[in-house]
C-alpha cells in the first residue's frame, strides 16, 4: 500500500472494528519504510473506533520519531467529520489545509449525536474532572445520541460505563487515552458506538506475573476481568465486570483489544450465553488498550 | 440521623446528578464521617440519596462498603439504610456487593428505605430466611427471638444465631433480648 516514496496508502478498512486490525498491520511499515505522511483518498468512511486508534497511531510516532504524520487526499466528507470531531485538536498530525468556514459541519443541535474526542489524561484530578465534563456533555446530548434506544435508564446506565472505563485509563494505563462516542446509520443499522482508547501498559502488564500465568492466554485475562471480580491493583475489582453486565442487560457489544488479545462480547444477536464470546491472541502488537461499546438497532 | 448527599455534594461544590470515580467517594465518605462525630452509639443513619441519579461501582466500593464496615465496628455501632435511590444506583450497589462477596466469601448487604428490584428492603447478598426476617420487622418494629422462631417455623437456637449474625452485619437493631428494625 505504499505506492509513493514516503507515503502510505491507507485502504478503505476505518469502517469497522475488526478491519482496523489491517491498519495495524500497516503500523510497522510506516518504520520500516519511513512513511511520513498517510492517503486517505480510498477512505470512504470513518468511525470511532478506527478514528481514535488512528490518532494513537500518530501520537506514538510523534514519541519515537519526534515528527508528525501527515494526511493528505481526505475526501471532504471525512475531513469535514474529523474537524467536527476535534480530531485536528490534538497536535499529533500535521494538520492539513483546514476546512473552509462554510464547509464545516455545523454544531447545532442536530449535530449533537456525538461526543467530540476527549483527551482523558493520566492524572487522577485532571481525569476526575475530564470524566466529569465528559459526563454532563453526554447527559445534555444523551436524548440525541440515545435516539433509537430511549428508555429512561439508558443514559445512566451509559453514565456509569463511560466513568468506569474512563477510569480505568487513569488508574492502570499509565498513560493518557481518548474518549468518543457518536451515534450513525451504516448499512441501513442505527449504531451507536462509545470508544475509550489508551497506549499504555494493557491489560496483561497491568496484572502480576502470578495473575498472567493463571490465566494462561491474554484474552482470557481480558475475559475474567469482565466476567470475575479480579484486578491487577486491588485486591478485587468490579468496574469492568459491572460495564460487561450493563452491555449485556442493553443487548449491545463489547469489544477489547489489548496488546496481542482481544476479547468480543457480543450480546445483540440472541444466541446462547456461551455463543457470545470471541476471543483472539498472537494479534499484531498494538499497546495500551482500546474499548468499544457498541449498540445495534 | 440523616445524611443528605446532595447536601454533601453542595459542600463539595458539586452540582452534579452523578457522583463518579473513586476520589470522588473518598471525598464524600470524609464528609460523612465528620457527620457521624454526633451520631450516638446505634443510632440508624439514614443516607439520602435524592437528587442523585448514578453512583458508579467505584463511588459504591470507596463511600457505601466503607460505611458499611465502619458501621460494623464495635466501638461506635450504627445502623445505616438507604433511601431515594435510582434503580441504577441500586443495581450497581448491588453489583459491587455481589463482587465483593464473590471475593471476600462472605454476605454483605445494606437496608433500604425504598423497595428494590426483588421486592425487599435489602441489597446484597442475604439468604430468604434473612429477607423474610427484614420484611417482618418492617412491619411489626420489635420483635423477640421467640415469635420470630415461631413466624419462620424454625427453631429459636438457629432463629437467635441467625439474628445475632445480622445484627453484627448492622441489618437489625438489638436491645437486650428483643430485636428492633433498622
Amino acid at each position: 500500500m505504499c505506492n509513493i516514496k514516503g507515503i502510505l496508502v491507507i485502504p478503505d478498512k476505518l469502517n469497522d472494528i475488526y478491519a482496523f486490525d489491517s491498519i495495524i498491520s500497516l503500523e510497522k511499515e510506516i518504520y520500516v519504510k519511513s512513511i511520513h505522511t498517510l492517503d486517505m483518498s480510498s477512505v470512504s468512511f470513518i468511525e470511532p473506533y478506527s478514528m481514535t486508534n488512528l490518532l494513537l497511531i500518530a501520537r506514538r510516532y510523534l514519541k519515537n520519531t519526534g515528527n508528525r504524520l501527515k494526511l493528505t487526499q481526505i475526501p471532504l466528507p471525512i475531513h469535514q467529520y474529523l474537524t467536527r470531531m476535534n480530531f485536528f485538536k490534538y497536535p499529533v498530525f500535521d494538520e492539513p489545509e483546514p476546512l473552509d468556514s462554510k464547509k464545516m459541519l455545523s454544531r447545532s443541535t442536530l449535530s449533537k449525536r456525538i461526543l467530540e474526542i476527549t483527551e482523558i489524561p493520566n492524572l487522577e484530578r485532571e481525569s476526575v474532572r475530564v470524566i466529569s465534563q465528559a459526563v454532563s456533555l453526554f447527559r445534555r446530548r444523551g436524548a440525541y445520541i440515545l435516539k433509537h434506544w430511549f428508555c429512561p435508564d439508558t443514559v445512566n446506565y451509559f453514565v456509569t460505563v463511560i466513568s468506569e472505563v474512563c477510569q480505568n485509563v487513569f488508574e492502570h494505563s499509565m498513560d493518557s487515552g481518548f474518549l468518543a462516542l457518536q451515534t450513525y446509520t451504516y448499512n441501513r443499522e442505527n449504531v451507536v458506538r462509545l470508544v475509550i482508547a489508551d497506549s499504555g501498559i494493557g491489560i496483561e502488564e497491568s496484572f502480576s506475573a502470578e495473575q498472567k500465568r493463571t490465566y494462561g492466554t491474554g484474552s482470557a485475562l481480558i475475559k475474567n476481568a469482565l466476567t470475575a471480580p479480579i484486578s491487577g491493583k486491588r485486591e478485587f475489582g468490579y468496574g469492568l465486570c459491572r460495564v460487561n453486565s450493563i452491555i449485556k442487560e442493553m443487548k449491545g457489544n463489547l469489544f477489547i483489544r489489548s496488546d496481542r488479545s482481544s476479547v468480543a462480547f457480543v450480546y445483540n444477536k440472541g444466541y446462547s450465553d456461551n455463543a457470545y464470546s470471541f476471543l483472539k491472541d498472537d494479534l499484531e502488537p498494538f499497546s495500551g488498550t482500546q474499548i468499544s461499546i457498541s449498540l445495534y438497532g | 440521623m440523616i445524611i443528605s448527599i446532595k447536601k454533601i455534594a453542595k459542600t463539595l461544590k458539586s452540582d452534579s446528578p452523578d457522583l463518579l470515580t473513586r476520589p470522588t467517594g473518598r471525598r464524600f465518605f470524609e464528609q460523612a464521617i465528620k457527620k457521624l462525630e454526633n451520631a450516638s452509639t446505634d443510632e440508624t443513619v439514614i443516607c439520602d440519596f435524592s437528587g442523585i441519579e448514578v453512583i458508579d461501582p467505584s463511588f459504591v466500593d470507596e463511600f457505601i462498603v466503607k460505611l458499611i464496615k465502619t458501621s460494623q465496628d464495635d466501638k461506635k455501632p450504627f445502623y445505616i439504610r438507604l433511601k431515594n435511590i435510582s434503580s441504577v444506583v441500586e443495581e450497581n450497589i448491588r453489583s459491587v456487593f455481589t463482587s465483593y462477596c464473590e471475593f471476600a466469601k462472605t454476605k454483605f448487604s445494606v437496608i433500604t428505605e425504598d423497595i428494590t428490584k426483588d421486592n425487599t428492603h435489602i441489597i446484597g447478598i442475604a439468604s430468604d430466611t434473612e429477607r423474610e426476617i427484614i420484611e417482618i420487622m418492617r412491619i411489626n418494629g420489635t420483635m423477640a427471638t421467640e415469635t420470630i422462631s415461631k413466624h419462620l417455623g424454625l427453631n429459636p437456637v438457629d432463629t437467635a444465631h441467625i439474628l445475632e449474625q445480622m445484627h453484627k452485619d448492622r441489618l437489625v437493631k438489638k436491645d437486650s433480648d428483643r430485636y428492633l428494625v433498622v
